[in-house]
């Protein structure tokens, strides 16, 4: 389990996070819902050591876990919102990369990247990601995350802008990835995807934490999720 | 150390098969410089080379060949008339030079026009050895000996080695100059450019640390600009090997370069080099787009070019200070090295420099790159 504990964080005079509380459990798919500039991004940023809280701690179960500490961040795995690839990189340069990154041995790191460009359906060919599909490439960022097999997987928006088709290879990827044990946090405002990947729902809105429990107690605020969001959201 | 490599492979990879940057760090340097070098050169050269052999033209205004002036149409020389002094006949080239004649010959040339000013040379040694051969002749005839004419003779004895050209101080600082220039393609491609392609997030939130992706993609930029300059040096080396000989003797005075202390010279390179891409990295990790780095670079591309320009004046009254500016240091020692000089007080003084330069500016770079303003800057 990870869990955030009194997360606040201020640009200048604006408040983006205040006390923001939470956690991500093991085997489940925690939607973090929340409209745009909600706080979603912030909370991820800092969870990844990208930008310092002004207060608040992490724990990886009991553990403290310190985002500045190299060796911790390597239980994390991430898709970043309009995340980008190295485009003049093929698709395997720039999973390679990342493998070298998490320290996997070569053989193994190979028969990674094979299994998940098989999974997600990725060309396994020479050219540049600059000529990949858009879809393509959010598969390969996917990939991307997939690769070092981390125990918590974070996405912010992993799904937007991209074609039915890729979007049902992605869900049944995660559906499998939750499966396998892994504490996944999915940020989205999209609903549907909520209903059906998520088991858990946090929301947030203007950077405090508005509802957390299970997707059935989310349901039982009202029938219609996006009625429930928007009560829990104005 | 290992996520050093990793991001320098990346690095590595990125750069080598960007179009800019391969433009600017292999094309200019190996192609398009030499070519600027070269093609005034081989001019000039080919019209000394035409002047030496070709025919001169002299234009005679207001007289005749005299019997003097017959003797030179043997030595390639030939006469016509013109009816004024103008400089007009020389730029139509119907002449090379004109001469007129009242107590003693004038010889008018164009000081504009390097043909006609070398024909005017010629013709005055020519008339020199004209002179010294009626002389002789006289001097024959009277049973006397022609070292008469030489009663006096002097031998030059050079009391220390010819300086160092300062054609060949620009080529050094030159080269010192694209060391760097050549380098900053590549490093506002690694901070400025990840920025805009937004890669530069997600590459800072992986398991690695800041201070081993900044020293990596420092080490990458050094890279290139040290490929580059070595790439231009040999370029020039074989421009004017094989294309200017001739200019290279005249305008290097390669005869009085040392290459003892090469390594020295090397090490300096590598410490200017090293200096300003920490400078570059700092400048262009702030900035938000590859546009904003380049604005960054101008004032350093002046900051590069004016110890050069101060050099070109000052040369001579050069004093102990030099040592302690940056770059002006660094083409003083590598001009002194070249001409055999070695003097250990002001090559420690260069690299202490050097070393306090790059100390600053990698501890400004890194908080540059700890700063969340900096890297989130959009």
């Amino acid at each position: 389990m990870l869990r955030i504990e009194g997360l606040s964080k201020a640009f200048g005079n604006a408040n983006v996070l205040k006390n923001v509380s939470f956690s991500m459990k093991d085997g489940r798919i925690t939607a973090f819902l929340g409209p745009n500039g909600a706080g979603k991004t912030t909370t991820i940023r800092a969870l990844l050591g990208i930008i310092r809280p002004d207060t608040g701690k992490f724990y990886m179960d009991t553990t403290p876990y310190i985002p500045e500490q190299v060796n911790m961040r390597k239980n994390i795995s991430f898709v970043l919102e309009n995340a980008s690839l190295y485009e003049r990189l093929n698709g395997y340069e720039n999973m390679y990369f990342v493998a070298q990154i998490w320290q996997l041995e070569k053989s193994m790191a190979e028969e990674r990247i094979k299994k998940l460009f098989n999974e997600l359906e990725i060309d396994y060919g020479k050219k540049p990601v600059k000529l990949y599909s858009k879809g393509m490439k959010q598969k390969l960022i996917l990939a991307r995350a997939l690769l070092p097999s981390c125990r918590y997987l974070i996405l912010d928006e992993p799904l937007s802008g991209i074609d039915i088709p890729t979007k049902h290879i992605i869900r049944e990827v995660l559906k499998k990835e939750k499966n396998n044990g892994k504490a996944i946090m999915y940020s989205t405002h999209i609903l549907e995807e909520v209903e059906e990947l998520a088991q858990e729902v946090i929301v947030i809105a203007h950077g405090e934490i508005r509802f957390k429990g299970s997707i059935n107690e989310f349901r039982s605020i009202d029938n219609d999720i996006e009625t429930a969001f928007m009560r829990l959201v104005v | 150390m290992k996520g050093i490599i990793s991001i320098i492979k990346k690095e590595f990879l990125n750069s080598i098969r960007d179009k800019r940057i391969l433009y600017m760090s292999i094309i200019l340097p190996v192609f398009i410089y030499p070519l600027f070098l070269l093609l005034p050169l081989s001019f000039t050269n080919e019209k000394i080379n035409n002047v030496k052999e070709k025919k001169i033209i002299v234009g005679l205004f207001k007289m005749e060949p005299d019997s003097a002036l017959k003797t030179f149409e043997n030595k390639n020389y030939a006469f016509s008339s013109v009816d004024s002094v103008n400089v007009e006949f020389i730029k139509s080239g119907n002449v090379d030079i004109i001469l007129s004649k009242d107590s003693f010959y004038n010889v008018f040339y164009d000081p504009e026009d390097i043909g006609s000013q070398l024909a005017m040379e010629r013709f005055s040694k020519d008339v020199e050895t004209f002179n010294k051969e009626i002389l002789e002749g006289m001097l024959k005839k009277v049973g006397l000996s022609s070292d008469w004419i030489n009663s006096v003779n002097i031998k030059k004895i050079p009391l220390k080695k010819k300086n160092i050209s300062s054609f060949y101080i620009m080529l050094i600082a030159f080269l010192i100059m694209w060391s760097v220039i050549g380098s900053s393609a590549v490093i506002i491609e690694a901070t400025a450019g990840e920025k805009e392609r937004k890669t530069l997030e997600y590459l800072i939130a992986l398991p690695v640390s800041r201070e081993s992706i900044l020293i990596g993609k420092i080490i990458t930029t050094f890279i290139f600009g040290f490929v580059s300059s070595f790439l231009m040096f040999l370029a020039f080396s074989v421009a004017f090997k094989f294309f200017l000989p001739q200019a290279s003797k005249s305008l290097l005075y390669l005869n009085s370069v040392s290459f003892k202390y090469v390594h020295i010279i090397v090490l300096i390179i590598i410490l200017t080099m090293l200096s300003f891409d920490m400078l570059l990295t700092t400048l262009s990790i702030f900035a938000k787009s590859i546009r904003e780095a380049q604005m960054y670079m101008m004032p350093i591309s002046f900051l590069l070019i004016l110890p050069i320009i101060f050099m070109q004046m000052f040369s001579k009254d050069l004093d102990s200070w030099v040592y302690f500016v940056p770059v002006l240091n660094s083409i003083v020692e590598i001009k002194e090295l070249l001409i055999g000089r070695f003097d250990s007080h002001n090559l420690l003084v260069v690299i202490l420099v050097y070393v306090a330069f790059i100390y600053i500016f990698f501890k400004r770079a890194l908080r540059s790159f700890k700063s969340e303003k900096a890297v989130l800057r959009s």
